[in-house]
């Protein structure tokens, strides 16, 4: 015990500089940190505080209630979140000892226990040894999918796989390759786990496809098990078991010989995000812990759950009152963070307005109970009309204006001469995808370049569709495959897609482009004609002391190659490219070894290389481009998803893609007839509603981001529906006059 | 269009954040101290290396004695006390060389591998009796925050192999403890084992921090040293003096490795604030030869510890 309640605010006030702005922790947030025991339930608004609000919260039980860091448990949605919730955490705690606040010296903050959840679980299951968890390998999605692709049997052809009547049963039509097996395989395998679907249910089932479900998932579990090997789904199941055996209890409850803490408080941020299984985790714990206390807090904001498609129930934040009843028999305090302090007013009062009036939003169980408008906390000293439209009369005419409307901003000087912004960087474009096609942001960017603007998009392409990666990628193909074997026809082991051939086509004709263009390559050409020259010279079967990965790792000492490291934006792709090697690695094992009977290598080597890598990256799209981490780079106007955008805010943000209606995709499909074979069934809304208030939630998050400038650009004004929405009475904000009588200026 | 619409918003200045790094010794520290560009490269810049052959026999090895270590509580507990039998020593052994090899971590030779497994037998049996009795904690980890003087913040973390009781009149004491590291090789040059003590220090300075008071010893156990022909008729208290080398703990010393350690954070964070393409340059100090023999962009380096051209393959 260190400090009193007053003290602790005192102190922490002082320590982060509040005292001279009277900065203080507003109602809301106060009421949240001062909770102790007992279920919360934050309902965190945009620009709210969110995160402040949680480091107050450990800071008040570590200081004020003497718990130990060791005992509190929080997660995060990714690593990079929780780096920056850590990041902070170490930043007040330092800023508590330069303020001369001694006595709280010997509390190890660090060890805090934050990560995301299959982090956590796998670091927890390794410290207790469970079940031989050390031993087993990890993967990760790049892994995983190499892993599917070679030893599951349900991404198998013909009659040792799936029917084609399966897969339309499931995905309304057949996949075009292997790699699309492995697709669909993974969502379906994946979501019987974080669904927590009882396999014995489907295997009872009447349904005969939902049989062969359940044969494919226990094959996949056999084979994970016989492989030593986890994916991330299997490695929160594993953890869920654990917590249901003796040696999870003794986790909880701590084991005092080895120094391991018991759990006593669980946090869990972003849960808008959090599937079945991770529910049944956090509940799993609480009630471990102690049923009577239920020390469990989540907090998060269901207006933006964004992640449904990778398996996320915004359902257990906005049911979270009901289960908790249900199952603890206790009611959750609720608290709303409604004050904003990112926005104008303006802003708030419209994205207010949307969320509330859409239609799909006002049926039962779209939104968390109660939830009010929020409330602008932030003070501006003068006053502007914060939104704008813009719209065209074509995508290429929008673009136009907007490149403009963006050339004038960076250019304009007031009166004093100043700038009305202080890097183009603070200027962000989202749109749906980054794909500079023309349906996408393509004309946007070439106007912004045509006028001189510099434009910041890393994740406009694949990475596999990059200069840089496939003059790689040529260099590789030319030294291992000279004679271009994947052209031969009537190649029983070469059996090549179109797809991969015209991939594999494309890279060997960057390389080309490369060496007859560029200068200064001599040692790539030298390195690569020796290699030729070897494989060419060496006896049948031979075995070079060369795999893949070694072969990329030498060309990437040659210029340009060496060169391209050193280039912020290229460099961060061939960290991606080495770990895909990497992955493909552990799999598939490629010592190059020459071919028992022609001039070239085994032929099941080529083939390898070309279906299985070839066709992964091709297949994936390098799949979570909005993962990579670029960084930042000032100077240049950036464009991102709207995905990507969550959790930032930016001065001033231009909003694309506004004439989509919702897609009803697949996942919708899915979690709805996988539903009735759960645990604990559920009863769903229509595909088409989830999909609707999905779509609408992407738009809210937009329309948050901006703090001083919200622009909406697009053609066709009166399809922007769900976009723009309505207003209290219902009436269309999507229309010039509903604009003019409200005051927001339409350039056209 | 007009932007006169937003010609008062806010003037806000453009604020790029710096991220907080934590720093491991072995990891980050010594790495970067060794060869500032393959650290960049493979640390910071995620270019996945390809040198796993020394990987492999460091890494079995450990986690095979972290098996023994763990075998040898349970038992405990149920009151046996009783160290692994040889058949279980091979048993473990299998397993975590599978798990390794599965992720592509694998032995440089067979014979290699072969030595991992009688080394590791011999350790058990010849010391298995004196010193697991005595295991306070494996695997413990370490971690601080901190300042450097120009307030960057970072954190600083380690792990130690075992943590021993150390006995006081053949009592164990809760207050004295020993901390030892296993090392896979034999026990190396000069300039090696600097680095280990260096290590060593370090972690003397973090167990205090978190425990208020230093370790009594810091031991240094070279398994690699065990199977010397020369070893032959030692008795197991000459051979444990043999293969262990013990690193003082000096209060001087550990202020010098401290700041040495700050030094090198330092630098560190430094590179990060360079132009991208000014980060990570080979150093001027040549790194010891048997690091830039195996190192993967040995061919592209300014300043290598050898002379190294690309041949093709």
């Amino acid at each position: 015990m260190f400090w009193t309640e007053d003290e602790f605010i005192k102190n922490m006030r002082n320590a982060l500089g509040w005292v001279k702005y009277s900065r203080q922790l507003n109602q809301e947030q106060m009421s949240a940190v001062l909770h102790t025991n007992g279920p919360l339930w934050v309902l965190a608004g945009p620009g709210s505080g969110k995160t402040e609000l949680l480091i107050w919260k450990l800071f008040k039980l570590i200081f004020v209630d003497g718990v130990d860091p060791q005992t509190i448990f929080l997660t995060t949605f990714t690593e990079k979140a929780a780096k920056n919730m850590f990041n902070r955490i170490i930043t007040y705690y330092n800023n508590l000892l330069k303020h001369g606040f001694d006595c709280i010296k010997n509390v190890d903050i660090s060890s805090l226990k934050i990560g995301t959840l299959h982090s956590l679980c796998n670091s927890i299951l390794v410290e207790y040894r469970y079940d031989n968890y050390h031993t087993k390998r990890l993967m990760d999605e790049n892994e995983s999918s190499y892993f599917f692709y070679k030893y599951v049997t349900m991404t198998k052809s013909g009659s040792q796989g799936p029917s084609d009547y399966f897969w339309e049963y499931f995905f309304e039509k057949r996949p075009y390759s292997k790699w699309q097996r492995v697709n669909y395989s993974k969502i379906l395998l994946s979501r019987i786990t974080e669904d927590l679907i009882d396999v014995e249910k489907l295997q009872n089932s009447d349904d005969i496809f939902m049989q062969e479900l359940a044969e494919y998932y226990i094959q996949y579990k056999q084979s994970l098990n016989h492989r030593d090997r986890c994916d991330f789904p299997t490695v929160q199941q594993l953890f869920l078991k654990f917590l249901n055996e003796e040696e999870g209890e003794k986790f909880i409850q701590g084991d005092m010989e080895r120094d391991l803490p018991p759990i006593k408080y669980v946090l869990v941020d972003e849960y808008q995000d959090t599937n079945p299984i991770q529910e049944e985790i956090y509940f799993r714990m609480t009630e471990l812990i102690s049923p009577s206390d239920c020390n469990i807090t989540v907090v998060g904001d269901d207006d933006q759950a964004m992640y449904r498609f990778r398996g996320a129930t915004v359902d257990s934040l906005i049911f979270f009152g009901e289960r908790v009843k249900e199952r603890f028999g206790k009611i959750p305090t609720k608290i709303q963070l409604k004050r904003n302090y990112r926005s104008h007013p303006a802003i708030i009062d419209w994205f207010n307005s949307y969320i509330a009036n859409m239609p799909e939003m006002q049926i039962k169980g779209a939104r968390a109970p109660g939830k009010e408008r929020m409330i602008s906390a932030k003070h501006f000293q003068e006053n502007w009309n914060p939104i704008a439209i813009i719209e065209g009369s074509s995508l290429t005419d929008t673009a136009e204006k907007v490149a403009e409307f963006i050339q004038s901003i960076i250019n304009f000087r007031d009166e004093k001469n100043e700038k009305i912004i202080d890097d183009p960087s603070q200027i962000v474009i989202l749109s749906q995808s980054t794909r500079e096609t023309s349906r996408n942001v393509g004309s946007f960017v070439e106007s912004l370049r045509r006028r001189g603007v510099p434009v910041y998009n890393p994740r406009n392409r694949k990475i596999h569709e990059t200069t840089e990666v496939k003059q790689l990628l040529g260099a590789y193909i030319e030294i291992i495959d000279k004679n271009n074997s994947e052209l031969s026809e009537n190649d029983h082991v070469l059996r090549i897609s179109t797809r991969v051939k015209d991939f594999i086509q494309s890279c060997r004709r960057e390389y080309q482009n490369l060496i007859t263009s560029q200068g200064g390559i001599d040692k790539l050409l030298n390195y690569v004609s020796q290699s030729q020259l070897k494989i060419e010279s060496a006896p049948p079967n031979k075995k070079f002391d060369a795999t893949f990965h070694r072969i990329f790792l030498r060309l990437l000492n040659c210029p340009p190659f060496s060169e391209y490291l050193s280039d912020p934006v290229i460099s961060p792709r061939y960290g991606i490219i080495s770990a895909q090697i990497e992955a493909f690695n552990t799999v598939y094992s490629n010592y190059l070894v020459k071919s028992s009977t022609i001039n070239s290598l085994k032929r099941n080597l080529l083939r390898d290389f070309y279906t299985v890598f070839c066709g992964q990256i091709l297949n994936s799209g390098l799949n979570d481009v909005e993962d990579i981490d670029y960084p930042i780079l000032p100077g240049r106007v950036q464009i991102v998803t709207y995905h990507q955008s969550k959790g930032l805010e930016f001065p001033i943000v231009i909003l694309l893609g506004l004439t989509k209606q919702y897609r009803v995709g697949i996942s919708y499909k899915l979690e709805r007839m996988l539903s009735e074979y759960r645990k604990n069934p559920l009863q769903l809304e229509s595909d088409e509603l989830r999909a609707a208030q999905d779509m609408i939630r992407l738009y809210y998050v937009g329309q948050t981001r901006a703090k001083y400038c919200l622009i909406f650009a697009d053609k066709e004004l009166n399809k922007w529906k769900y976009s723009l929405g309505f207003d209290e009475k219902g009436e269309k904000r999507f229309s010039l006059n509903w604009l003019e009588n409200n005051n927001i200026p339409v350039y056209r | 269009m007009s932007i006169r619409q937003f010609k008062d918003i806010p003037r806000e200045k453009l604020e790029l954040s710096r991220p907080l790094r934590k720093y491991s010794i072995i990891g980050d520290v010594l790495s970067y101290l060794l060869c500032p560009r393959q650290y960049g490269y493979f640390k910071v810049r995620n270019i996945v290396p390809s040198a796993q052959g020394q990987l492999f026999f460091g890494e079995v090895i450990h986690n095979v004695l972290d098996r023994v270590h763990l075998h040898y509580r349970k038992t405990n507990e149920n009151q046996s006390n009783s160290l692994p039998t040889e058949n279980e020593i091979d048993q473990y052994f299998d397993i975590v060389s599978k798990a390794l090899k599965s992720q592509g971590i694998r032995p440089l030779s067979k014979s290699l591998e072969q030595r991992a497994r009688k080394l590791i037998k011999q350790f058990v049996f010849t010391f298995g009796h004196t010193l697991f009795p005595r295991v306070k904690d494996t695997e413990h980890k370490l971690q601080i925050q901190t300042s450097l003087d120009n307030g960057l913040d970072y954190i600083l973390h380690g792990v130690v192999d075992v943590l021993f009781y150390n006995y006081e009149d053949g009592n164990i004491s809760n207050e004295k403890v020993e901390i030892w590291d296993y090392k896979g090789g034999r026990i190396p040059d000069e300039q090696y084992l600097k680095n280990y003590e260096f290590q060593m220090l370090v972690y003397s300075f973090l167990f205090k921090q978190k425990n208020g008071f230093y370790p009594e010893e810091n031991v240094l156990f070279f398994i690699g040293e065990m199977d010397r022909e020369s070893n032959l008729g030692l008795s197991a208290e000459e051979l444990l003096d043999r293969c262990t080398v013990k690193v003082k703990i000096d209060e001087q010393k550990i202020k010098h490795a401290m700041k040495k350690f700050e030094e090198a954070v330092e630098k560190i964070e430094d590179e990060y604030n360079r132009p991208f393409d000014k980060q990570w340059l080979a150093p001027k100090v040549k790194p010891p030869e048997t690091m830039c023999a195996t190192c993967d962009i040995r061919w592209s380096c300014e300043n290598p510890n050898g002379k190294f051209e690309l041949s093709g393959l």
